[in-house]
Order: C-alpha cells, then sequence, then structure tokens
C-alpha cells in the first residue's frame, strides 16, 4: 500500500458527506485485505473521526488517503467501458479523472455507446466533431459526490460538468428495481467508490440536451395549436434565450378538443384570448394566456412538489401547485368557497429535459382566472398542524403551546423560550377557539401569518380579538408596508345597547358576533384598507410597540371587499354566517332583550 | 455471529439483572458449559435468560422490523441517521438496524437448553420427565418465534439448531432457503404446543413466558404466512374454544389495563419488562429528551379521522390518549403512557412488548376466512373488534370482493395494533397471499409514506420483490464468508 499525504480542504456542508464516503472506502479496503481483521480499520475511523469532530472551521483536514483506486484507472482497466475511455482521452479529459477530486461519473458500457451510435447514425466516435464529445463527455461527469441514495424523482443536485442537469429516478425492470438516469438509461452498476469519486455504469448514453423548451415544444406534433401560440405571441423567441432557465406547462391538441375546452384550431385559440388584435403586446390576453403558462426556473417534478405556488412569466399571476402522492395538481385552488379542480401534469410526458429547462405536459386547460374580489372571513387558528390535532381541534379544553416552527404559515419572533404561541378555547369567540398570543416586544415581539388565497382587489382589514385586561400598542403590516392604524387589544368592545351601530363603525369598530354572544370582551377594529396585487396568499404580520403584560387573543380576521357591506354577515358561536336579510328584525331583538 | 460467543461468556451478568419477580433466578455459574447442568434451577434459569436477552437489542429490533418500513411512523428532529435511512426507503448494508446478531443469541440460548436439559434429568431426580418435555417445549417455541422474526424480516436465514459452547468453533453457516426455516418453525411449534405449560404459576409468567397458547398464536401467524389457512384456522379455534382469554372492555380502562399495567386476561404472550429492567422503546419515542420518531399524518387524518359529528365521547377508544398523544408531539403514547393521561418518566418506562392478544387471534381468523371466501365470519369478527373499540363510522368501510376485504382488515389492524410492531409485516404477509395477488395496498403504502421527492424512486425499489426482504449487515458478512447477501444488494444492478 502507497500511501500519499493529501490535504482536503472540506467546506462545512460537505464535511458528512465525504466522511461517509471515506467511511465506505476503508469498509472497502478492509474487505481487500481480510475480513477477519476489521477492529484495525474500525481503529482508524475512529481516530479519522475524531480528529474532524474536534477541528474546527474551516475544515482543514489532512489525512492518509488509500492506495484506492482512481476513476480514470478503473475506466481505463475495465474492458467494458473502453470507448468511454477513448472517449476522455479525445477529449483530453483523462488526466484529469485520473487526479485527486470529488466527481460522480456515469460510465456507458461499450454496448451502450455502439446502440448511441446506430441511434445517431454514425459507427465511431470518430463521426462526431470534437465539440459534440467534449458535451458528451461533460455531460457524463458531476463535481460533486452523489450516492444513489442521495438519488430523488427529479434532477441532481448539481449540474454535469456542461452546465446541464441529469435527472434520477427509478423503475422496475421485469422482477428487478433499477436506478434510471434521464428516464431510459438503466444503472447497472452503482456507487463503485473509487480513490476520487464515484462511478455508476449505466447501459445507455446520455444524451446531452441540445435544443431549447421552444425548440422541443414546436418539434412535437402533438403540440400543434400551443406551439403555433408560442410562435405568434413572440414567446418562442424568449424560450430560445441559452442563458436562463425555462419551465413550461404545454397542452396538447387532445386537450384543446376535448369538450370543456373546445378550441380545434389555433384559430380558436385566438378568437377566444386575443382582445387586442396583437398577440405580441404584452398587455393582450392571449399573450398573457402563453405567459401564464411559463416561469423563470428549471423545475422538474421534484421541485415543483417543493413549492406550493410559483411566478409565472404573465405578470403578478401565479400558478398553485398542490402535491397529491399520486399526482400533481396545477391550479387547484379554493377561493371564497369554490373550488377549481386544475390540471393534472401527465407523469409519463412530464420532466421532458431541454438545453435550458424542462416542460410538463398538462391533462387540461389552465388560465389566468378573472374573478372579482370576494370577503375572507377567515379564523386564524386554522392552520393545519392545529387542525390535525383531531382531539384537541374538537372539544376545545386542552391549551396546546406551538414554538415558531411547528406551524408552517406562521411564524414569531423568538427571543426567549417563553416565545410560544398557544391555540386555546374561549366561549366568547367564534367557533369556541382563539389563538393566544403574548404579543410584546420582550417575548413575542411580533407575528406574521401567510394569509389564504385572497382574490386581486382593495379589501378593508377588520380583527376581531378577545379582549385581554393589559395592553400594548401593536403595529400591522400588509405585505410588508406598514399601515398607519395602530391598535390596543386591551380596549373595551361596546355592546349592542350601548351604542348605535353605525356611530360604533364610524368610530372604526363593528359588532362582528351574533347577539347573545354580544358582549364588552370581544372587539372587531377596523385597520385600514388593503390592496391585494396578485391572487394568493398574502402576508399579515402584527408587531408589538410596547412591552406591557398584555396579551393579543386573535379570533377572526377579515377581509372584506371595500365595496360589500362591512357590516354583515356577523357569526354565531359555531362559526355560521348571519345575513342580515335572515334577521330583520335585529334591533327590536335587542331592545325586546333590554326590556 | 461470533458474538455469540462474547454472549456466552456474558451470560452471567444476564442473570444479575433481574426482570419481575419470577425473572430473579439466582445464577448458579458463571459460564454455560457441560457441567453447568446438574438440577432442574440450572434448567429454569436458563430458560429465564432466554426472555432476559430479548428485553434490549432484540425488542428494538422486532419493533422497527415490523413496523418502520410502514406508514405509521416519521422523524423528529433527534432521529438517528440510521433510521431516518429507512423511514425514507433507503435501506443499505451498513445500516446497524438490520444487524441480527441478538436474535441469534437467544436462538443460542435455546440451543443450549435444548440440547442439555435433558442430561439434569439424571442428576437430579427431582426433575420429572415432563417438567423436562414442558423445558423443552418453552425453548423450541421461544427459537421458533426468533426464527420466525429473521424469515419475515430476512427471507432466508442460516438454520443453526446446535448449540455453541465453546470458543473454538467455527460459524461459517451459509443461508438456508425460507421453506426450510418455515419447515423447522412449524415442527418446533408443534412440539411446544405437545410439550409447553398452558400456564405458570403467577399470572405474570403464564403471559410473559411461552405457554401452549402462545405457541399455537405464532403458528396460526406462520401459517397464514404461508397461505394454510385451515391450518391457521384450526390453530385460532384452539385458543378461542379455550375460553381462557377474552376482549377486555374498550372503556376509558382499555388503555391502561392493556398497555399500562399488562399482562391482562387480553394478552396471550408479552415480553415483561419492570423497574429493574426498562423497555428500551422508549428511548425511541420520548418527546422530551430522545424526538426520534412520532406517529405519522397517516394515523391521525386516515386510521383514526373523527367525523365533524363525533361528539367526543364516542371517539376510538385507541386512537388519541391511546395509540398516540396529539398533545405531546403526537408521540406513540403506547410505549410512554402509564394511562389515557400520565406519562411515564424514563425509569417508569416498564411497559410490557406484546407478541400476540386475543384480539390478534380474532383478527387473523378474520383474515383467513377471507381467504377462504367465509366473508360473514370475517365480517362479523372484524366488527367485533370495531365494536369492543367504539371505532368512528368514518373508518366503517363495506368491502365487497376479497380484496377491498383484505384492506380493510388491514385498515383495522392498524388501528388494532398500532405501534405493536405488527404494520410492515401485515402488510408484507396480505401481499404475499395466493403468488403476490394483493401487492397494491403495499406499494401504495410506501409511495405516501416516501418523502415528496423520492416517491417514484421508492416505488420502484419496493417493486422489486427482494426489497422487501432486509439485507445483511455488512459485519455479518464479513465475520462469516458462507454468506451471501441478500439479492437486492448482491445484484451488481443495485
Amino acid at each position: 500500500m502507497d500511501n500519499s499525504k493529501v490535504d482536503f480542504t472540506v467546506p462545512n456542508d460537505s464535511l458528512r458527506r465525504v466522511l461517509s464516503d471515506k467511511r465506505i472506502k476503508i469498509k472497502q479496503m478492509k474487505k481487500n485485505i481480510n475480513l477477519r481483521y476489521k477492529t484495525s480499520a474500525i481503529l482508524g475511523f475512529a481516530i479519522i473521526f475524531a480528529l474532524v469532530v474536534f477541528s474546527c472551521e474551516p475544515y482543514e483536514i489532512t489525512y492518509e488517503t488509500s492506495s484506492d483506486q482512481l476513476m480514470g484507472e478503473y475506466i481505463e482497466s475495465n474492458a467494458d467501458c473502453s470507448i468511454f475511455w477513448n472517449l476522455a482521452e479525445t477529449t483530453g479529459n483523462a488526466s484529469f479523472i485520473k487526479a485527486y477530486g470529488t466527481y460522480t461519473c456515469f460510465v456507458p458500457t461499450n454496448d451502450a455507446f455502439e446502440t448511441y451510435f446506430t441511434e445517431q447514425g454514425k459507427s465511431a466516435l470518430t463521426d462526431f466533431s470534437e465539440e459534440e464529445l467534449e458535451n458528451i463527455f461533460k455531460y457524463h461527469i458531476i463535481n460533486d459526490t452523489i450516492r444513489t441514495q442521495d438519488f430523488t424523482d427529479g434532477k441532481m443536485r448539481t449540474s454535469s460538468m456542461n452546465g446541464r442537469y441529469i435527472t434520477t429516478g427509478a423503475s422496475i425492470q421485469g422482477t428487478d428495481a433499477y436506478y434510471t438516469i434521464n428516464k431510459k438509461s438503466l444503472v447497472t452498476d452503482a456507487d463503485i467508490m473509487l480513490g476520487n469519486g464515484i462511478v455508476h455504469k449505466v447501459n445507455a448514453v446520455l444524451d446531452p440536451p441540445v435544443k431549447t423548451v421552444a425548440e422541443l415544444i414546436v418539434e412535437n406534433d402533438a403540440y400543434s395549436i400551443f406551439s403555433q401560440a408560442l410562435q405568434t405571441t413572440g414567446i418562442y423567441d424568449t424560450l430560445m434565450i441559452a442563458d436562463n432557465w425555462y419551465t413550461v406547462f404545454v397542452e396538447s391538441d387532445e386537450v384543446y378538443a376535448r369538450e370543456n375546452v373546445n378550441i380545434n384550431s389555433y384559430d380558436d385559440l385566438y378568437n377566444k384570448y386575443c382582445n387586442t388584435g396583437d398577440p405580441t403586446d404584452p398587455a393582450d390576453s392571449l399573450y398573457l394566456y402563453m405567459a401564464y403558462h411559463c416561469f423563470k426556473d428549471c423545475s422538474y417534478m421534484a421541485d415543483l412538489i417543493q413549492k406550493s405556488a410559483t411566478v409565472t412569466m404573465a405578470p403578478n399571476e401565479v400558478v398553485t401547485i398542490t402535491d397529491k402522492s399520486d399526482s400533481i395538481i396545477i391550479n387547484q385552488t379554493t377561493i371564497a368557497g369554490t373550488t377549481y379542480p386544475g390540471a393534472n401534469i401527465k407523469e409519463e410526458n412530464s420532466d421532458n429535459i431541454c438545453y435550458n429547462g424542462v416542460f410538463h405536459e398538462l391533462d387540461d386547460d389552465i388560465y389566468i382566472r378573472v374573478l372579482s374580489p370576494t370577503a375572507v372571513f377567515w379564523d386564524p387558528t386554522r392552520q393545519p398542524e392545529i387542525e390535525a390535532l383531531t382531539g384537541i381541534y374538537k372539544d376545545k379544553i386542552e391549551t396546546i403551546t406551538f414554538a415558531s416552527d411547528d406551524l408552517a404559515n406562521v411564524s414569531w419572533g423568538e427571543p426567549s423560550r417563553w416565545s410560544t404561541i398557544a391555540y386555546q378555547g374561549d366561549g366568547n369567540c367564534i367557533d369556541g377557539d382563539m389563538l393566544s398570543i403574548y404579543l410584546r416586544t420582550a417575548v413575542v415581539p411580533w407575528i406574521e401569518f401567510k394569509t389564504p388565497v385572497l382574490i386581486k382587489g382593495t379589501y378593508k382589514l377588520w380583527v376581531a380579538y378577545r379582549r385581554y385586561g393589559y395592553g400594548n400598542t401593536i403595529q400591522t403590516s400588509w405585505n410588508g408596508e406598514e399601515l398607519t392604524k395602530l391598535f390596543d387589544p386591551s380596549v373595551w368592545g361596546q355592546t349592542y345597547n350601548n351604542i348605535d351601530e353605525d356611530e360604533y363603525y364610524a368610530l372604526g369598530y363593528k359588532w362582528y358576533t351574533e347577539l347573545n354572544m354580544s358582549s364588552s370582551r370581544v372587539c372587531c377594529v377596523y385597520l385600514g384598507k388593503i390592496e391585494v396585487t396578485s391572487t394568493g396568499e398574502q402576508t399579515l404580520r402584527f408587531e408589538a410597540l410596547t412591552n406591557g403584560r398584555g396579551y393579543f387573543w386573535l379570533d377572526q380576521i377579515q377581509f372584506i371587499p371595500v365595496d360589500d357591506d362591512q357590516l354583515w354577515p356577523k357569526f354565531d358561536s359555531e362559526g355560521n354566517k348571519l345575513y342580515e336579510e335572515d334577521l330583520p328584525d335585529y334591533y327590536g331583538g335587542i331592545e325586546a332583550l333590554a326590556e | 455471529m461470533q458474538k455469540i460467543r462474547i454472549i456466552i461468556l456474558l451470560i452471567s451478568s444476564c442473570f444479575i439483572f433481574s426482570c419481575t419477580d419470577w425473572m430473579e433466578t439466582e445464577p448458579t455459574s458463571t459460564v454455560i458449559s457441560e457441567d453447568y447442568w446438574q438440577s432442574k434451577e440450572n434448567v429454569e434459569s436458563s430458560l429465564i435468560a432466554i426472555y432476559q436477552s430479548l428485553q434490549d437489542d432484540a425488542v428494538n429490533k422486532m419493533f422497527l422490523w415490523g413496523e418502520i418500513r410502514g406508514d405509521m411512523l416519521t422523524d423528529m428532529d433527534k432521529i438517528s441517521d440510521n433510521l431516518l435511512h429507512i423511514l425514507e426507503g433507503d435501506i443499505e448494508e451498513t445500516n446497524s438496524i438490520c444487524n441480527w446478531s441478538a436474535f441469534y443469541n437467544t436462538i443460542n440460548y435455546c440451543n443450549t437448553v435444548i440440547a442439555h436439559a435433558s442430561d439434569v434429568l439424571e442428576l437430579d431426580e427431582t426433575f420429572t420427565q415432563s417438567e423436562l418435555d414442558a423445558a423443552l417445549g418453552e425453548a423450541y417455541g421461544m427459537r421458533a418465534l426468533m426464527y420466525f422474526y429473521l424469515v419475515r424480516s430476512f427471507r432466508d436465514v442460516p438454520l443453526v439448531t446446535w448449540s455453541y459452547s465453546t470458543d473454538e468453533e467455527e460459524f461459517f453457516i451459509s443461508k438456508d432457503k425460507e421453506s426450510e426455516i418455515y419447515a423447522q418453525i412449524i415442527d418446533d411449534l408443534i412440539f411446544s404446543i405437545n410439550n409447553s405449560y398452558d400456564a405458570y404459576g403467577t399470572n405474570e409468567e403464564t403471559k410473559g413466558r411461552l405457554t401452549s397458547f402462545a405457541a399455537r398464536a405464532i403458528l396460526a401467524d406462520v401459517y397464514l404466512w404461508n397461505d394454510d389457512f385451515d391450518g391457521c384456522l384450526t390453530q385460532c379455534d384452539a385458543i378461542i374454544n379455550s375460553g381462557q382469554f377474552g376482549l377486555i372492555e374498550g372503556d376509558n380502562n382499555w388503555f391502561s389495563t392493556m398497555f399500562g399495567q399488562g399482562n391482562c386476561t387480553e394478552s396471550i404472550f408479552e415480553l415483561n419488562f419492570d423497574n429493574s429492567h426498562t423497555n428500551p422503546l422508549y428511548t425511541l419515542f420520548d418527546y422530551d429528551n430522545h424526538r426520534q420518531l412520532c406517529v405519522s399524518e397517516k394515523v391521525y387524518n386516515d386510521l383514526f379521522v373523527i367525523g365533524k359529528d363525533t361528539d367526543t365521547d364516542s371517539i376510538d377508544v385507541r386512537g388519541d390518549r391511546a395509540s398516540y398523544r396529539s398533545s405531546r408531539s403526537n408521540s406513540v403514547w403506547k410505549y410512554l403512557g402509564l394511562n389515557r393521561s400520565t406519562v411515564r418518566s424514563e425509569t417508569e418506562s416498564y411497559c410490557n412488548y406484546i407478541f400476540y392478544r386475543y384480539s390478534d387471534v380474532l383478527l387473523m381468523k378474520a383474515e383467513a376466512s377471507i381467504l377462504k371466501g367465509d366473508n360473514e365470519t370475517a365480517l362479523a369478527l372484524i366488527n367485533k373488534i370495531r365494536d369492543r373499540a367504539n371505532a368512528d363510522d368514518m373508518t366503517a368501510q363495506e368491502p365487497s370482493d376479497k380484496k377491498d376485504f383484505l384492506e380493510y382488515l388491514l385498515n383495522e389492524r392498524a388501528r388494532e395494533f398500532a405501534f405493536e410492531g405488527k404494520r410492515w409485516f401485515d402488510v408484507l404477509r396480505v401481499s404475499r397471499h395466493e403468488n403476490n395477488s394483493y401487492t397494491n395496498y403495499l406499494y401504495r403504502m410506501v409511495k405516501e409514506a416516501a418523502p415528496a421527492a423520492k416517491r417514484n424512486t421508492v416505488l420502484a425499489k419496493y417493486q422489486d420483490e427482494d426489497y422487501r426482504y432486509l439485507p445483511i449487515f455488512i459485519d455479518e458478512l464479513e465475520v462469516n464468508p458462507q454468506l451471501e447477501q441478500n439479492p437486492y444488494w448482491a445484484d451488481a444492478s443495485n
């Protein structure tokens, strides 16, 4: 064993990976020496481990590497991979895969190359241009060590050395499961750990993408209507730009021909949407319709499911992404009680790799919904994590405390371990519950909510709280902008028999509960007009300006379009809406109660 | 398996730790060797050592092998890498969760009794033939149970039926076929049924040691795995007709009686723990310190979903505050709770690990009935379990064909035996029935349980039948060159 001393300067985040790689190497070394003398190897590992654990950032580790074979040596000595080795030599890359480094290399077998030559109408490497060969070689190698256990259903975490991504997955062939690369290439021998990285043998050459998203869509006959619209709107030219990444949701002629869509030609699409006569005008509805299908990054299926929504190339227009475990749905939304089903991505026609991105085919039409703003009465206890606590959520007896990490759609400042918020039952509140927030500068200095989906428009913002005995001054921000009105959740509400509703409204308050819940313990305060510039979830933030002993007991938040009735509906204890027309004699009722 | 030797030398230390009272048998020797076997007390001690040997790593493995590949657990922030990898569908031969050495240790204890107990017959005249037979029955039964865990988890494993008592012997043994393992298990269990005691002197021993009824329950399960439905029904009926067991009330004490205290009338066989030897599973679930595993969304959103109109007095007794505890980080309550409200401290974590209870026998009978086409019996049994537990109507199903019935059965078993180390084994067993005719449930389960970005990858792996059995842990391969890695990990393709 000739041990060579090598300096590794390992960035913090890849430390674990390198360690585990080292461990594997040791494991294999062990195997090679003698199976029965493993103690010394384990001890050796323990020493290396100890060195690493106790060193400080940046991790400058000096340790012995074994005489493990290097990638270049492995490939060269493997008769089955001679064409790939040839490729490395021809392109002048043989030396670097024989030098130390951290690479992952997909090595196609000779059979794979023969098949590739046939597909390409060539007979040998010499029939390709130098540039093509360089591109093919560099597509097969990644400057990162990626084991199969890190493979996902999507693209590699690091691009290949030609700057393009390859995708991973797995499929069952007969009775055996294989990892797959770019869908069609099977990994036949995985995780071969070498001195300078990892080799995965594959049974088909990975064909580096050379065509753009624009070209690959237009080239497909199944997308003729969509393609024509890409061209007439000029978006085709955008999608040709090689330096950017794009993701496109494509609709096939078949989807357009369906009864609910009923678009049988480009002219039908033009007639349905084009409202200015010039589809290249970014304000034209056809242009917007097409731009709505595109966004600027490279999102494979596995990337899409990590997002809940993404802004499209149509200004301020968002598509939502819903992850059902058996499909991904684009634009399924519930707005004001109506659910729009959206379109599924067709798995078999998804993740189409292009030079500058990816496209996915949808099974239904998506379009920008023109919706008028609708009031949203939101109970902020309706957080999925709270609703999941079925026992508590239903009986509303137990108080349960959350830290900021616990709730996906709510975050707050946590200067101390007391900086928690609680879900709490309270009979004065709608639906019998509220969020208890100790909103003061020293405890929970601020809290931020993601709202339900609101439709583009102007709203009035109302906040309903259960009064607490001590108060703080609270600053509200809407999508990052501070509202001018401050409020204090220790202010008493007024009861029906104390003040006239119009008068109360003029003071910036209203009643939001039904009569028999009417008490001065709850209060609904008007905070100002807010703009929703883009349909979707918005950000609402409350910040304490003082440090009094006061809780913010939050019951309900109301977003009511400016032109709608601001006083009705009100709510009964179970959260049902009460409309004025159903309760014509409400004030009479108050008087009757007073008597 | 070399570790067996070390453990043999350490056997004395096992005796030092007492368990429940009946486990407090004093050792008379520090090494089990030929001249150890002098009196019937030695035989008794050796039998107790079998149970003691299960109290650490083995019980951990029994639980994890039967549960972690299912869909009812998810990770907390301090989960170990080994657990997380399996939870995310990555199983590698370097993962020590695949280490089976604890089972072969216990098997060696069993084999030692089997090999030497008869020597005592001549040396100790108070030791009778029937006592010897019972001791052998207990040892054979326990050996069968160990192999049953191994064969369900690894498929082909080395079959060792002789004992090692010296350090000199070599242990280079190759694997035997699944069918041979099962044949041995069945032989052992039949012997055990015919020779073991029906009960011991105390209730703790009757529930905590292998009885003829425990052997029958194991055999019923073994037959189910081998599609011998008549065999399964015979064993289930023998237990049912014995009149020794019954369902306990599904009231507010259900949890504390069955899990808080343990050894209740519903129980057939459980591994006992007490304050001198606590249950190691606690450290998987404790939400204050160890924070490794808690229940998955599937549990509270699907299995124990509560209808909007359900009033709180009539919810499934097995759900919140029994199988899990929503207000305690959705923790696995079966190993943490003393009763529906109070949590155990780490020093009080001596709840038993239940191998079989009466409701399992009823549902095994239901499964065999479904596969024999007797849906009426099956549905009556499933409903009996549901009624006892006050199951929510929202979770009731109206199955029509065999496939639906089996799915209903699996869902009900998931509720009834949540976190009792059965979920993965249940789904795998059902998938195997009638030549792997029911794999859909398994595929759906692994896909839903996989991390979102790896669903298809994980699914494809499980579509390979070889991936449904664990790899042999790398250390075992290194010390025993005769062992061949299991096919998924041995194939160059993977």
